[in-house]
């Protein structure tokens, strides 16, 4: 069940097709900024501006590429120039491989109560995402292009514009990253 | 043994299934056998289980919403602009078209009918290149200055 | 292409009439004047065949597109026949050009009492109604997906609920 054939009628002007397309990609799409620039506000604007550019550029869309990884590059060029100017951190990896400093538990989304049985399900995760969102942008998105989305390493190789053995160290790299950060009060076990 | 050592950094990514089928193999053998490996891979898998089940955060319906209008707004001046734009250039190689057609019959004309009258009337293609000349600058000014006068206005209105 | 239908669609029948007559008497006249003319390169099979023929559709589609001039000023509440006799008389096309750059927009119909009105209006003169999505404050016309209205700033409701 692919997005081909809303695709084709989208390129024909048929706007029921982008309301379809829309609602098929607006949970993923939303999560994918989200992960990248992390502020909500910034996140919403960026969705519609998204889907402003896949309105302008869609007619000159090639059907037979993959619309999912065009989407996301779509989304992912728009977020990159916005964190350019507001948040001048590099966007390189870093070289070193301490966690770069942040606001860490500042950005929790808020805790509502819970039932008992859930409650540490939330913590672990709160403490993941707030670990997340601690990481250089690069280990972030690969990070949710491979776990959130599921993305296939081509496709993530695609989406990000790098060869697959640079997927594959970014990968490695941000998944010893986000452990570190999470496990702190064991760096002994954690690098031997 | 140096495979050990090989084989832990690239723990993580068995665990993200990102490893190609020979590899992948090699590390499970591996595993088998290495008590201190099997742990760490467990570990790993536990994080990008972890990972996977993050919740997704929901976009509020309203911005759903907005951004859906938007674009159709979008899609439809697109579509506006794509048809103008070839309305305008059908247009202007029409009116090349015509300018080009009507010298041969200009030159017709003037060799037939003005050559009996005055054999200097033969220099007919300078005047018509005069005459195509102004008459496209003049209206091609004239199309620069109203269009700008009347998007002023517009705007204004 | 159904666009490019649709637009055809306004030019009166008349008008395809004229372009076919007078098509057919472009070629019949120019075959004859290039049969006439004492210069003997002209003469030559390709060009005194195709020649007559591309004048041929060059006159027919001059006499569609005057035609197109003529419906589309009218429908547009233009002055048509002033627009119609720039088109014809202003000498390589130009007057053409002139038209396309500088036509009105389409009037909309007003939803509520039917009558076609100017574009770029917020309400209707005759009966009222609102034909763009208004602020609920200052009642300015806005934009379907804005979330502050840009005169007032008040902000706006999702696009869902407002009524146009």
């Amino acid at each position: 069940m692919g997005p081909e054939s809303e695709v084709a009628r989208l390129r024909r002007g048929d706007m029921d097709a982008l309301t379809v397309l829309i609602s098929r990609y607006q949970n993923r799409l939303y999560r994918y900024l989200l992960r990248l620039v992390r502020e909500p506000a910034e996140a919403e604007d960026l969705f519609q501006q998204t889907w402003l550019r896949v309105a302008e550029k869609i007619r000159g869309f090639d059907p037979s590429r993959n619309f999912d990884a065009w989407l996301f590059i779509v989304a992912r060029n728009l977020a990159i120039d916005r964190l350019r100017r507001i948040q001048p951190e590099s966007l390189d990896e870093p070289i070193s491989g301490d966690a770069s400093g942040g606001t860490a538990a500042d950005r929790l989304t808020s805790k509502e109560p819970a039932a008992i049985d859930h409650v540490l399900e939330r913590e672990r995760s709160n403490r993941l995402a707030a670990a997340l969102i601690t990481l250089p942008v690069v280990y972030r998105e690969v990070l949710t292009l491979r776990f959130e989305e599921e993305m296939k390493l081509e496709e993530i190789a695609q989406v990000l514009g790098v060869p697959l053995s640079t997927v594959k160290s970014r990968l490695r790299r941000s998944l010893e990253q986000l452990r570190h950060c999470l496990e702190p009060r064991h760096p002994g076990e954690s690098w031997q | 043994m140096n495979d050990h050592e090989a084989i832990r950094q690239i723990l993580s990514l068995a665990a993200a299934g990102a490893l190609e089928p020979g590899v992948e193999q090699k590390v499970a053998a591996h595993v088998k056998s290495c008590g201190e490996c099997a742990a760490e891979l467990e570990e790993w898998r536990l994080l990008a289980g972890e990972l996977r089940r993050l919740p997704t955060p929901q976009p509020p319906a309203i911005l759903v919403e907005r951004a859906r209008a938007r674009a159709e707004a979008k899609l439809a001046e697109e579509e506006e602009y794509r048809w103008q734009r070839g309305v305008m250039i059908f247009v202007v190689a029409f009116a090349w078209v015509l300018t080009l057609m009507s010298w041969p019959f200009v030159r017709l004309v003037s060799r037939g009918l003005l050559g009996m009258l005055d054999p200097r009337l033969n220099q007919a293609w300078i005047g018509f290149a005069a005459f195509t000349t102004i008459v496209w600058l003049a209206g091609g000014t004239a199309a620069v200055l109203l269009s700008l006068r009347q998007r002023r206005e517009r705007s204004l209105a | 292409m159904s666009r490019f239908r649709e637009e055809l669609r306004i030019i009166p029948r008349a008008v395809w009439i004229v372009g076919v007559v007078l098509g057919v008497a472009a070629i019949a006249g120019m075959a004859t004047i290039l049969a006439m003319s004492r210069d003997p390169e002209i003469r030559r099979l390709p060009v005194s065949v195709l020649l007559p023929l591309f004048g041929a559709v060059v006159v027919f589609v001059y006499v569609l597109t005057i035609g197109y001039v003529y419906s589309d000023a009218k429908r547009r509440q233009m002055h048509y026949v002033m627009w119609t006799l720039l088109a014809v008389c202003i000498p390589h096309g130009i007057g053409i050009i002139l038209y396309f750059i500088l036509r009105d927009p389409l009037p909309k119909i007003c939803p509520g009492c039917a009558k076609h009105l100017k574009a770029g209006f917020v309400f209707c003169p005759f009966c009222g109604m609102a034909l763009q999505v208004t602020c609920p404050k200052c009642e300015h016309g806005v934009e379907v997906g804005w979330a502050n209205c840009p005169h007032c700033g008040a902000k706006l409701p999702s696009p869902a609920v407002q009524t146009a």
